[in-house]
């Protein structure tokens, strides 16, 4: 049983990691080595990563990606706790009907909504800004974060409440006082998760961003794989370049991730 | 106690004015283009931008009788199941694994979700450059192991790329829903387990009496939500196969999008849209009607 | 309840606009990025308006052409930098796009007006977009810059229906045989000329773990257009008519799409994932020994192959017995979105300087070999052409891409213009009609009654 357990776990292990070492060692190797399947690199060299960051806008891309990133966490934030609050503490008509609603975004094939959203951020004036890509993620990232906070809402006594209440406090001192101090690890979890949305969200960006200055990273990654000619120096090492940053942003906030995760979906 | 509509005015509006801006926000980016998206399906727009005209129901008409829409959904049921059970064995082998406290199990709990922070477009390069037909790892190995004599070509199999893309989505999301199993698995007393050994049930009797049905909620959400999750992935596929060989990955999103933006049939496309949407509503209707777990 | 929903309406929009607010100043950090990117918006929405947006008396061109690698990005810039320079009231901009985005982000774009005011096309995108009715005619500009270069008429044909001419066609592409002149030595093969000779030499060249060819075969333009010069060295060049009545369906294009399928058994397992770069990646690794494509083999074939220049060899594609010399040739070509009378002079003042013997090879070198002049002054000797070292390097090369040229051909536009031939070729219907072959297991005589049936329910 015991030794089972080895295997399995070393099996899953190798699984997850293995595509990542492979990648990875292979954008380290030179243009000759490349195509040629080596299980260990016998030489090194960085020349991909040079050429893209001096021939690609990629560090202008990086800070898009940031920038965009950054701020739909910080909005989802802003428009998933007021929500959940209500959603989860407060009796009103129509409740129901926007649980419901919110739900209903995962049935539509987003594909199709390219053109009418492109339509709909050029009537706002948003094409080819970046406000157009957070307000589209959004909207992707807010649904899954409202399911995810019942829990937390949950988590907090009604009582608490209950105490402000009587001493007082409207609902929204309560909400500000008593609940959010102890939900935060929900908001951690809701952030980051906002973040990552972000980050990978290909399409839209695409469509939405017609300036190279503008490009978020998938987008850049996608135009450095090239349409005419195949580099697997530069697309290996681009797909690094481009998981790096939220690696290692991942790295310092993991931890809280997963454990606002496990904590917040349960209840 | 909550906070109902005991005081006036202000009070019984707050929680309007709380889930207002997510719902404007819903309503402006999914169902005012959703609306759009509906008025196209009855007129015959053929390329996007230029303006068709009324046509009634014939789009629905061509749709529901079209064969390649019907296939498509056939690719998408493979999808969708072929997704669901892979990811359902990987997440729990590995939220079993991991359901300890010792710090190796904490350690893996975070990194093990790492190939769900990359993006797809990585996702796509990582697993294309392994399966290569040329130059793939994949290959290779087999080749010097003597499994094979040739190199073959997994992605543009016509057999084989939908099982490959399948695994594929898979890894990119099973550690989410390993996530969200080891939640579940959390709150399983203890005590639950130490009884069933007492009684000399086996592990495998005690995962299908004890866990498995602990997990109802959990199992409820993800299969709700997973369900239609996979059901609309759209870049993986169009990265790795772009729909091929001859259709053979073409899901519905796939087709829905050949249709508007290779085939320019705005309308048609958008009547499968809207054909789909209903489809899936009866599907979340049904699942939650007859799938919710029992409050215990 | 009713009066409920009025409440519920207004308490939202108050809301909405404190969260807004709220998000605004919490990322003023962002504003560095926000505040170009909503000047560029507004240069941007400038497109069909029609108003002229010339601040200071300076007139704003956005540019949109779809040349992403980063070696063409940039020489691209460079030549309009140097436009800007030379007439300070005008100010060019480009920008790059992707061909994968022409038909969803484009029309869009261009529809609610943040398209640009000049697009670089090809011919079949041309009949589509056209149909925004936002093309402007290029007659005029057309007519001048013919009187000064001379057009190659091949270059100007596929823009010209309807009355106008609807682009200025800027370069041509070709595609010829290349093989490897050491592979071909070393095999004791001479270069084919014929089918039969293609056919036998992919054969004996296909050992161990080299191929005798490398061809694409996924559902992709790439694979499209290496079908076409078999359908036109097969004599099968007319699939369309000006009407648009398909006529694919003959013993001529089966005949080609046979050979075509018989050649895939000499190229690699990975055919049908192949668009552009593989069969190149392939041909400079040495695993395939020939390859159908246009100039763009040129440039790096020394550095990825470690070869020298001389083993480069190429050819005019071959030709069947009973079929004719040729191969696909197309123009790209700009065209112009604005009515804006001031704009049209702007513009008509950079097509003077692009086109000028000097600066035109220049343009034309940001990927040495593919792109081929389309004016006479621009191919002749001492122009700016010549100039550069690849080119100068592969002359021999270059001269048969720009003799090949002469005998190019394009499905759609070979008999009248049909202007549906984008809903043949938006959804690759070439390709797709060797996918049932390749993937479907059809006979070469289905397949192509397959395409014929399809193709003619694209364009009813």
């Amino acid at each position: 049983m015991k030794a089972g357990r080895w295997i399995v776990g070393i099996l899953l292990f190798l699984l997850i990691v293995f595509p990542f070492y492979w990648v990875i060692s292979s954008s380290f190797k030179p243009a000759d080595q490349i195509l040629k399947p080596g299980f260990f690199p016998t030489s090194f060299t960085l020349d991909h990563y040079k050429q893209l960051i001096e021939q690609t806008a990629y560090k202008r891309n990086l800070l898009n990606s940031i920038l965009v990133a950054a701020a739909t966490l910080v909005c989802s934030v802003a428009v998933v706790i007021p929500a959940s609050f209500a959603i989860y503490r407060m009796k009103f008509v129509g409740r129901n009907l926007v649980f419901r609603l919110i739900l209903a975004t995962y049935i539509f094939p987003g594909i199709l909504l390219l053109v009418p959203v492109y339509q709909l951020m050029s009537s706002l004036h948003l094409v080819d800004t970046l406000w157009a890509l957070i307000i589209i993620n959004v909207t992707f990232a807010a649904p899954f974060s409202i399911w995810l906070m019942q829990g937390f809402f949950d988590s907090v006594p009604k009582a608490l409440d209950e105490a402000a209440a009587i001493d007082g406090a409207g609902p929204m001192r309560t909400l500000g006082s008593v609940i959010l101090p102890l939900i935060g690890p929900g908001i951690a979890t809701i952030a980051i998760y906002g973040f990552i949305t972000s980050w990978t969200e290909y399409s839209f960006a695409s469509v939405l961003i017609t300036s190279d200055e503008l490009r978020t990273l998938p987008v850049g990654l996608k135009a450095i794989m090239g349409q005419y000619t195949v580099r697997w120096g530069w697309t290996t090492a681009g797909a690094v370049l481009t998981l790096l940053p939220v690696v290692v942003f991942f790295a310092f906030v993991g931890k809280f991730f997963v454990r606002g995760l496990t904590a917040g979906a349960v209840k | 106690m909550e906070f109902a509509g005991k005081r006036s005015g202000w009070t019984k509006l707050l929680p309007y004015a709380l889930v207002a801006p997510i719902i404007i926000w819903i309503l402006a980016t999914i169902f005012w283009p959703l609306g759009n998206v509906i008025k196209e399906s009855f007129y015959n727009t053929g390329f996007v931008g230029t303006k068709g005209s009324f046509v009634g129901v014939d789009n629905y008409k061509t749709v529901l009788s079209s064969q390649g829409y019907w296939t498509a959904w056939g690719k998408s049921l493979y999808w969708v199941i072929g997704n669901s059970l892979l990811q359902s064995v990987l997440a729990f082998l590995t939220a079993l694994l991991l359901n300890r406290s010792s710090r190796i199990a904490q350690f893996f709990r975070t990194w093990m979700i790492i190939p769900w922070i990359i993006p797809t477009i990585v996702v796509a390069i990582f697993w294309q450059w392994i399966f290569n037909g040329s130059y793939g790892i994949f290959n290779h190995a087999l080749i010097s192991m003597g499994l094979l004599d040739k190199p073959i070509n997994l992605i543009g199999d016509s057999v084989w790329s939908m099982p490959i893309l399948i695994f594929i989505n898979t890894w990119h999301w099973f550690p989410f829903m390993t996530i969200i199993v080891l939640a579940g698995l959390t709150i399983i007393d203890k005590e639950m387990y130490e009884a069933a050994d007492v009684d000399g049930a086996s592990k495998w009797t005690q995962f299908w009496t004890i866990t498995f049905p602990s997990l109802g909620k959990i199992m409820f959400a993800l299969g709700l939500v997973g369900t239609l999750w996979s059901f609309n992935v759209f870049d993986l596929i169009e990265i790795l196969t772009g729909g091929g060989p001859a259709g053979a990955t073409t899901t519905v999103p796939l087709f829905v999008y050949q249709t508007a933006f290779e085939n320019f049939h705005i309308g048609q496309a958008s009547a499968a849209s809207i054909v789909t949407a209903f489809l899936l509503l009866v599907f979340v209707t049904v699942f939650i009607k007859f799938g919710s777990p029992k409050d215990e | 309840m009713r009066k409920k929903n009025w409440y519920i309406v207004g308490s939202a929009l108050l809301a909405s606009q404190m969260i807004l607010a709220g998000c605004s100043s919490s990322n003023s950090g962002n504003g560095a990025a926000s505040a170009p990117a909503s000047g560029s918006a507004s240069a941007g929405s400038s497109a069909s308006a029609g108003s002229s947006e010339s601040s200071g008396g300076v007139t704003q061109i956005t540019l949109w052409h779809m040349e992403e690698p980063p070696n063409r990005v940039k020489r691209i810039n460079e030549v309009i930098d140097q436009f800007n320079k030379a007439n300070p009231d005008i100010k060019v901009t480009a920008k790059v796009q992707s061909w994968d985005d022409a038909y969803t982000k484009f029309p869009a774009a261009i529809q609610s007006g943040n398209g640009p005011d000049l697009l670089f096309t090809i011919p079949d995108y041309t009949t589509v977009i056209k149909q925004l009715g936002v093309v402007q005619p290029v007659d005029d500009i057309v007519k001048s810059l013919d009187e000064k270069h001379h057009f190659l008429q091949s270059a100007v044909t596929p823009y010209q229906y309807d009355d106008h001419t609807w682009a200025v066609p800027a370069y041509g592409m070709v595609q010829v045989l290349w093989y490897r002149k050491d592979l071909l030595d070393a095999a004791g093969i001479a270069p084919p000329k014929t089918w039969d000779e293609l056919t036998a030499a992919a054969d004996k060249l296909t050992k161990g773990s080299q191929y005798g060819i490398a061809l694409p075969a996924s559902k992709s333009m790439a694979t499209d257009q290496v079908l076409y010069s078999f359908l036109v060295t097969a004599g099968a060049k007319d699939i369309i008519d000006g009407s648009n009545k398909v006529t694919f369906n003959n013993d001529k294009t089966v005949k080609a799409y046979e050979t075509y399928a018989k050649l895939l058994k000499d190229s690699p397992a990975d055919s049908n994932t192949y668009t552009w770069g593989e069969p190149q990646a392939q041909f400079n690794a040495g695993t395939a020994a020939m390859a159908i494509e246009k100039g763009q083999y040129l440039s790096t074939f020394e550095s990825e192959s470690g070869r020298p220049a001389s083993d480069l060899g190429i050819a005019p594609m071959p030709v069947a017995s009973g079929g004719e010399e040729g191969s696909i040739y197309y123009s790209n070509a700009i065209m112009m979105l604005t009515k804006d009378a001031k704009k049209q002079e702007a513009i008509q003042k950079f097509f003077d300087f692009l086109y000028d013997p000097s600066n035109y090879g220049n343009f034309l070198n940001a990927e040495p070999g593919l792109f081929l002049p389309v004016t006479e002054d621009g191919a002749a000797e001492g122009s700016s052409f010549w100039n550069d070292p690849v080119i100068t390097k592969y002359k021999d090369q270059v001269q048969v891409l720009l003799d090949a040229s002469k005998k190019g051909q394009l499905f759609g536009f070979t008999n009248g213009v049909a202007g549906k031939i984008g809903q043949i070729s938006g959804p690759n219907y070439l390709a797709q009609t060797l996918e049932q072959i390749t993937s479907k297991g059809m006979s070469a005589a289905d397949a192509v009654a397959w395409g014929q049936s399809q193709m003619e329910s694209a364009v009813k």
